[in-house]
């Protein structure tokens, strides 16, 4: 049976909520009246957000709006100016990053590009994590383009390699940005449902930065809406 | 091993770089370690080319020590030196050549030797003969014949010439030149450190990785420049390993200092 994209969303948000009422008294991030300046730039206006373990949280906005810089913020990549960031320095927690610029090694190949994940304290041996990457890459249909270098690859592959990059270190939490520029509608749902995939199976919390709103309105999780580094909508996709 | 391999990803993608940064490392390493050997073997150079000399052919039935030590009290006299039997061999053979079957077997009844005095540069032509004199008495005229007073292709080193002055400051000038070479490759080799670290550690659950790539990286090139410099010199000098340390911990301060900058 085909499920409808309604009907899917309604599935999995049934399943995040179950998720979350079992961590209930616990956030993955928590930022109390946060602003962020880049000099005369006021980039982050008053920001006060709550990220709950394995939850799917989608930052919207436009080009400009800050979604860059929450993200940033949330990484551990920036201080706030003024205001309180829990939980970016938390240990035994690992986050890791989709960046909007991707940050491939252009002159190596895609494989060599995911290998970077490789970390021993997480995987038992290296045929475990190879045997992990191509159950990926066999999802997201690129298995004939790993020996590709990434200078030679178009946009979407690069952006599947640094999602693939991403998931095979295991991480707690997820922060993409932008991660679905590149990509057309059909391959944008294949993404997401791998995501959701390992949201459910491994409590992954996702963090996903994106000017389309009306893509992001399809997938079940949380909306952040920014726009001009002020907070104006948070709340889940489906009452938008 | 992690961090060796990283060392050596880098080291092949910035080739140039890696190659000014191990030959300056080796450099700093030999300099400091073989101060005295390099300024002692300067002085000597120095020395042997400003001299004037002349050559003796003396039969080796006199007694050659005696007459070398007797040689060498003599002012204006600075060394006297027995050159190698096998060359004098191959000299007279060479001479044999173009004389006779009879003087061929009359000589090769006497050995020579040959000896090699060096005198004073600046030397008066009347001291020059008095020496001359004086090693003909002490060996006899007959068991003697000595070649005319060389000169050297003369270079008029004096303290006060530039190049002089230059080969004085030989050690300090190429130690200096190998401490700004290492500087530049290292703190150039730090943007490719830096931005695989920060790559690393988005990826891995590691810290401080450029820290940890650079110094693997000097040691894996120190360590064996400094055990082949004490296996040829067995001086243990401690100013090279403080220095070549304090040198390392400039650079790594820099690298964390850099760290946010040079991202991948």
């Amino acid at each position: 049976m085909v499920m409808t994209a309604e009907g899917r969303m309604k599935d999995i948000f049934l399943k995040n909520k179950k998720n979350s009422n079992t961590l209930k008294d616990q956030f993955v991030y928590y930022l109390s009246d946060v602003n962020v300046r880049y000099g005369k730039s006021h980039a982050l206006k008053n920001v006060t957000l709550t990220v709950n373990p394995g939850e799917i949280l989608f930052v919207t906005g436009k080009s400009g709006a800050g979604k860059t810089t929450l993200l940033n913020l949330l990484a551990g990549d920036i201080q706030p100016t003024t205001g309180k960031v829990l939980g970016a320095d938390s240990s035994g927690r690992f986050v890791s990053q989709v960046f909007q610029d991707l940050k491939l090694i252009s002159h190596r190949t895609c494989e060599e590009n995911i290998w970077y994940a490789y970390d021993p304290k997480i995987y038992k041996n290296k045929n475990e994590f190879y045997s992990d990457m191509i159950e990926l890459v066999k999802v997201l249909g690129i298995q004939d383009k790993l020996e590709l270098k990434v200078s030679d690859a178009n946009g979407g592959l690069k952006q599947k390699v640094a999602m693939i990059r991403a998931l095979m270190t295991r991480p707690n939490v997820l922060i993409a940005d932008e991660p679905t520029a590149a990509l057309d509608k059909e391959s944008s749902i294949k993404l997401f449902d791998v995501l959701n995939f390992y949201n459910v199976k491994r409590q992954l919390t996702v963090i996903w930065a994106s000017h389309n709103r009306e893509l992001v309105k399809q997938f079940p999780g949380k909306i952040v809406h920014l726009e001009n580094g002020k907070l104006i909508y948070s709340g889940h996709a489906c009452f938008i | 091993m992690f961090y060796l391999k990283e060392f050596l990803k880098i080291t092949k993608e910035n080739f140039v770089l890696a190659i000014i940064f191990t030959v300056s490392t080796i450099g700093i390493i030999s300099i400091s370690h073989n101060q005295s050997e390099i300024q002692n073997l300067l002085s000597i150079s120095n020395k042997t080319q400003a001299l004037p000399y002349f050559n003796a052919l003396i039969s080796s039935q006199t007694k050659m020590n005696s007459v070398i030590r007797r040689m060498k009290q003599l002012p204006g006299v600075i060394n006297v030196e027995k050159t190698q039997s096998k060359s004098i061999a191959k000299e007279i053979t060479r001479l044999k050549k173009s004389f006779g079957e009879d003087v061929i077997n009359s000589l090769s009844s006497i050995g020579y030797s040959r000896v090699k005095v060096e005198l004073e540069s600046g030397i008066r032509a009347k001291s020059q003969n008095l020496i001359r004199e004086y090693l003909t008495r002490l060996v006899g005229g007959e068991s003697i014949t000595m070649g005319e007073i060389r000169f050297p292709k003369e270079i008029k080193l004096k303290s006060q010439d530039p190049l002089m002055k230059f080969l004085k400051w030989f050690d300090v000038y190429s130690f200096l030149i190998f401490v700004a070479l290492w500087f530049m490759s290292a703190v150039l080799l730090l943007k490719p450190i830096n931005s695989s670290a920060f790559l690393i550690e988005k990826f891995q659950r590691r810290t401080q990785t450029n820290l940890k790539i650079f110094v693997t990286g000097c040691a894996v090139i120190m360590i064996p420049a400094y055990a082949i410099n004490l296996g040829l010199n067995d001086n243990f000098e401690w100013i090279t390993i403080l220095a070549i340390t304090g040198m390392c911990m400039v650079v790594s301060s820099l690298s964390v200092g850099l760290k946010k900058r040079y991202r991948a």
